[in-house]
């Protein structure tokens, strides 16, 4: 009977009721969305920052970050290669030869850095071979082409077709030089990337730079990003068995986790500020409801009700009331949430695409629900009004039958 | 009218403390919910403008004048001629507040150990100190002394890199004009400390200096100007590009999109927040005074059976509330105030130093007061709380003099 | 036969040192069972400090209280709260009944919190309605009743427990003369039929004029015991 009656006590001044309920509602509703988005979104921006040309993950000798040298190499990268093979979760392994050198044309001189790049596995790790707009991509058969950015194309006048000489120095320290063919111009929108990137085969990069069939780095990818962070142990232990180190994208990009964090953090202070005005919102009608009553409390404690048993049907209204607005605000949140989930939302403002284009984003973003994102902002309104519902729990347990009953 | 404000404001005014538990919560309920729209409006716009000062201020500055189709192909190809006539008046005559002329090439630099990409600078070092917060961010040595210095400033990640030292000589590459590879020796006089981006990415020795090096006689790459801080960006842009409609003159808004973005978007932000955050107050609002008006009806009922009209009753209640709201919301300009004011050092977050950069931001954020903003918001909430609270006026309007002789059992 | 109820010296202070007021001075009485005994005496008197002693509401300062055989003194909170449930009924003023609960349910409610099951319960309650005239009006919300039908109710809440005395304070006092007059006929028939005890705290002349046993009070003491 207590529940039946806590249940019909929410309901005594309806509109009082109602109010909370849809300021709870509301408030959870577009916590859920917001954080889904949010949340969704980073995982988007990281995915497509990490996969234009850095991968998911990457194996490079010791040293090899904090101060890329040509003769850092990676002795044996088809061993690491092969072990990779049977890593859950991956879904492309790739070599990379990282060189500089001065291309030119008849005309024209300009540095550029040049990719060793696996032309077969390469595509399965990132992006950027297949940015090409004019030409083609490496293919596994080429052996003296060369894919440039369309900035570097343009600067060095080239098109596709012409030759380019390539001059760097070897592992060695002595001078490589080469002669390539343009076969394909990319553009991937990074203007630094554009500009200053050559791809070739890595077997020519070998070849070329005296790698004796070394590598500078082996880069990893999988579908979700998520899968590449559970592998990390099994990752870091194939790094210490073949002697180079295992790097996250964490510390390939540490800025990337570092705007995120900023973001994140700039949100969550603005939606504590709104839960801590709901949760007052509510506590504040629990409490008046509670003073209202309270000569009834103390004509029912007269009767024989102790006041732990009122305690507890106080406790009981908070929970109805807190459950349905909460609960409420869930179900209007997920159907807002899964509605856009499939149709995406376009952020489309004067400049957006450029911008989109130059960090690797695509034009419409895609919430993400998941369990946590659902329930962590209807949750800590809920945890924060069962800690706080204490004061007016309190109050009840203190009353006295003939205090309360003179009101 | 005003003989009715008169007789009713003080009534009013102790009928707001009649129940100071409910009067608190809804004090709290304004005070706090408008503290978070006037705090977060400082902070978005001490963001905005950290980035601004620190993007701008260390190479775009507030806009830049290159010849047609640099921006595309930026080479010594592309170069302009220095200002003259109709564009030089322009420059000089007072709606920019400052210009500086420079050189920039890609090219390459070499020490004993390495060979790394950069972008060459010949700058003018009086006119660079005053636009540009490069000159002030020497960590050793030097920084340029005239256009005719012929010493080179690195960036310290750079130097760091290339494994060279203050004093060394270093070898910079680029192409001159006439398609040649240019090939200089340079004594490292300088180091500078800014961000990392910049450090690895431009040197600079004097305007003359880098001419020569490249071949040209006058030529240049580029003319950016500094606008005064109250000046209307487009219109004194629109300025120059009347002056010189042969080159390609942009604001800083063109040149950096991005933050022409956050910084337009801001203000939508802020405005979102407001209606979110008010959409609770008002709850809150008219939770408490319903519950006044609930119980009070019997005094209603009493006040209009003595004669008052329900549009007396309308405006006695309606200005309990906007007195109430009233002090809710000095209590929430005054709270945002103390916060902005606890924080007047700056928000430190060179933590993140590497990601601010990513998004053009500063290390440190500056709050400010914005008295406008503030005068603004309040007022925005002030009028909507009353209007809100007209709802349970009403109400009271509504009581009838049976009310009061009626009793609750 | 042993009183239902024995109060031995009974004093409540109110306040300390200067502010000291004794809302009862020593006060000695016995109620009998069977008793229709009223309590009169203005405001003040005394009248409702003395139900609350003998309803085990609130302890005294002095003396002692015995309901029932069972000595009030030593009982804690949780042990006179049980006492009131199932030996001491009461009637108040106002603010009897839950207003969100029907007749029949308020009922129910305190023979719930005596652990019985619910279908006795059931019974119980519609029998208890029906000794008090109010057939039909089990469903009915206190709102829907008249002031007369809610202090019935309230009666028969009291009554349903079958407890040991019911105390009424000013039960009559919000009501007009004819519920006064039904409601003072119901406690009498109670009485007579049942022999249940009646204490009740009133001032209304209507209900001392058919009161058995008026027990005068003034400034915390009793004055005078009669019975008629």
């Amino acid at each position: 009977m207590l529940v039946s009656l806590a249940w019909r006590n929410i309901w005594r001044q309806p509109t009082r009721t109602w109010l909370s309920l849809i300021g709870m509602a509301f408030t959870s509703m577009l916590l859920v969305f917001v954080l889904s988005f949010q949340l969704g979104s980073y995982d988007t921006m990281k995915a497509s920052m990490l996969q234009i040309s850095d991968g998911f993950g990457q194996f490079q000798p010791e040293g090899y970050k904090d101060d890329p040298e040509m003769g850092k190499v990676i002795p044996d990268p088809d061993a690491l290669i092969a072990d990779l093979q049977a890593v859950e979760g991956l879904s492309g392994v790739t070599a990379r030869g990282n060189g500089f050198g001065l291309l030119a044309n008849d005309e024209r001189t300009f540095a550029a850095a040049v990719m060793g790049i696996d032309p077969i596995n390469e595509g399965r790790v990132t992006t950027l071979t297949g940015k090409v707009t004019t030409g083609r991509t490496l293919s596994a058969d080429d052996t003296n082409a060369i894919v440039l950015g369309d900035g570097l194309a343009r600067n060095l006048k080239v098109g596709l077709g012409d030759p380019v000489t390539m001059l760097g120095s070897g592992t060695d320290g002595s001078v490589a030089a080469d002669v390539l063919m343009v076969v394909g111009i990319f553009k991937s929108g990074v203007p630094e990337l554009d500009r200053q990137i050559a791809q070739i085969p890595i077997e020519r990069f070998k070849e070329t730079f005296l790698m004796d069939g070394a590598a500078h780095a082996i880069l990893i990818r999988s579908l979700e990003l998520p899968a590449v962070e559970k592998a990390e142990a099994d990752l870091v232990a194939l790094a210490d068995k073949h002697g180079v180190v295992y790097l996250t994208w964490q510390e390939l990009r540490p800025e990337v986790q570092q705007m995120i964090n900023v973001d994140f953090y700039t949100a969550v202070m603005m939606y504590a500020t709104l839960v801590v005005v709901v949760v007052f919102i509510i506590l504040n009608t629990l409490y008046m409801s509670v003073l209202e009553r309270t000569r009834e409390f103390g004509v029912l404690m007269a009767v024989g009700m102790k006041p732990r048993q009122i305690g507890r049907m106080v406790w009981m209204e908070m929970i109805f009331l807190t459950a349905v607005g909460a609960g409420i605000g869930i179900v209007f949140g997920m159907g807002l949430t899964g509605y856009f989930e499939n149709v995406g939302i376009a952020i489309e403002m004067e400049g957006t695409e450029e911008i989109y284009a130059q960090w690797g984003l695509p034009s419409r973003f895609f919430p993400q629900m998941t369990i946590g994102r659902v329930l962590a902002g209807p949750g800590a309104m809920i945890g924060m009004i069962a800690v706080l519902g204490f004061i007016p729990y309190r109050r009840v347990m203190g009353l006295k039958p003939v205090e309360a009953m003179a009101g | 009218m005003m003989s009715a404000f008169g007789t009713l404001a003080p009534l009013s005014w102790r009928n707001v403390w009649r129940n100071p538990r409910r009067t608190v919560i809804t004090l709290i309920v304004v005070s706090v919910g408008l503290w978070s729209v006037l705090f977060f409006n400082a902070l978005l716009i001490g963001w905005v403008q950290s980035s601004k000062d620190a993007a701008l201020k260390l190479l775009t500055q507030d806009g830049q004048i290159h010849a047609v189709g640099y921006m595309d192909d930026p080479s010594v190809e592309t170069f302009m001629k220095p200002p003259s006539g109709a564009l030089l008046e322009a420059l000089n005559d007072g709606v920019i507040e400052d210009w500086s002329m420079r050189v920039s090439a890609p090219g390459v630099v070499q020490s004993e150990y390495k060979t790394l990409p950069i972008t060459f600078m010949g700058v003018d070092p009086e006119a660079e100190s005053r636009i540009s917060t490069i000159p002030g961010d020497m960590e050793q040595g030097r920084y340029l002394q005239s256009v005719e210095d012929d010493g080179i400033i690195l960036g310290k990640h750079l130097v760091e890199r290339l494994k060279t030292d203050l004093g060394r000589r270093v070898i910079v590459m680029s192409q001159s004009v006439d398609g040649t590879l240019s090939e200089w020796s340079y004594d490292v006089v300088g180091i500078y400390d800014s961000d990392q981006g910049i450090e690895d990415f431009y040197i600079f020795t004097g305007l003359k200096t880098s001419q020569e090096f490249l071949g040209l006689e006058d030529e240049i790459a580029q003319v950016v100007v500094t606008l005064p801080d109250e000046a209307d960006l487009v219109s004194s842009i629109q300025t120059l590009k009347d002056a010189a409609p042969e080159l390609d003159v942009r604001s800083w808004k063109e040149l950096n999109l991005f933050l022409a973005m956050t910084d337009d978007f801001m203000g939508v932000y802020i405005f979102v927040w407001l209606g979110i955050v008010f959409s609770m107050m008002a709850i809150g609002i008219v939770n408490t005074q319903l519950m006044a008006v609930f119980e009070r009806t019997q005094e209603f009922g009493l006040l209009r059976a003595l004669g008052m009209k329900p549009g007396r009753v309308l405006l006695m209640v309606s200005i309990e509330s906007a007195l109430l709201i009233g002090v809710g919301v000095l209590l929430g300009i005054v709270l945002a105030i103390f916060s902005i004011w606890s924080l007047q050092g700056g928000i430190d977050l060179t933590a993140y130093a590497r990601a601010m950069e990513m998004v053009q931001a500063g290390s440190i954020i500056y709050v400010d007061y914005h008295p406008d903003g503030i005068v603004r918001y309040s007022f925005i909430i002030w009028i909507l709380g009353i209007l809100v609270a007209l709802w349970p006026a009403r109400r009271a309007s509504k009581c009838s003099p049976q009310e009061a002789m009626r009793r609750d059992t | 036969m042993d009183p239902i109820v024995t109060c031995r010296g009974v004093t409540k202070t109110f306040g300390s040192g200067e502010l000291a007021v004794n809302a009862l001075s020593h006060v000695d009485l016995d109620i009998a069972p069977g008793d229709f005994a009223t309590l009169a005496g203005p405001s003040g008197s005394g009248k409702t400090t003395l139900l609350n002693m003998v309803g085990a509401l609130d302890h005294p300062s002095a003396g002692s209280v015995t309901v029932d055989g069972q000595s009030l003194g030593n009982l804690k909170q949780a042990q006179l709260s049980d006492l009131r449930l199932r030996k001491i009924g009461f009637v108040f003023q106002s603010y009897n009944l839950v207003p969100v609960m029907s007749a029949c349910e308020n009922i129910e409610f305190v023979l719930e919190l005596q652990g019985i099951g619910k279908a006795d319960r059931r019974a119980k309650s519609l029998e208890a309605l029906r000794d008090v005239g109010l057939e039909g009006l089990e469903h009915r919300r206190p709102a829907a009743m008249s002031g007369g039908q809610q202090q019935r109710v309230a009666v028969a809440r009291a009554l349903v427990s079958r407890p040991a005395i019911v105390l009424a304070d000013e039960p009559t006092a919000n009501l007009d003369s004819t519920s006064a007059g039904e409601l003072i006929d119901l406690m009498l028939k109670l009485n007579d039929e049942h022999g249940t005890t009646f204490l009740i705290g009133t001032h209304d002349p209507r209900v001392l004029d058919r009161s058995k046993r008026q027990i005068n009070m003034l400034d915390g003491e009793i004055e005078s015991d009669a019975r008629h």
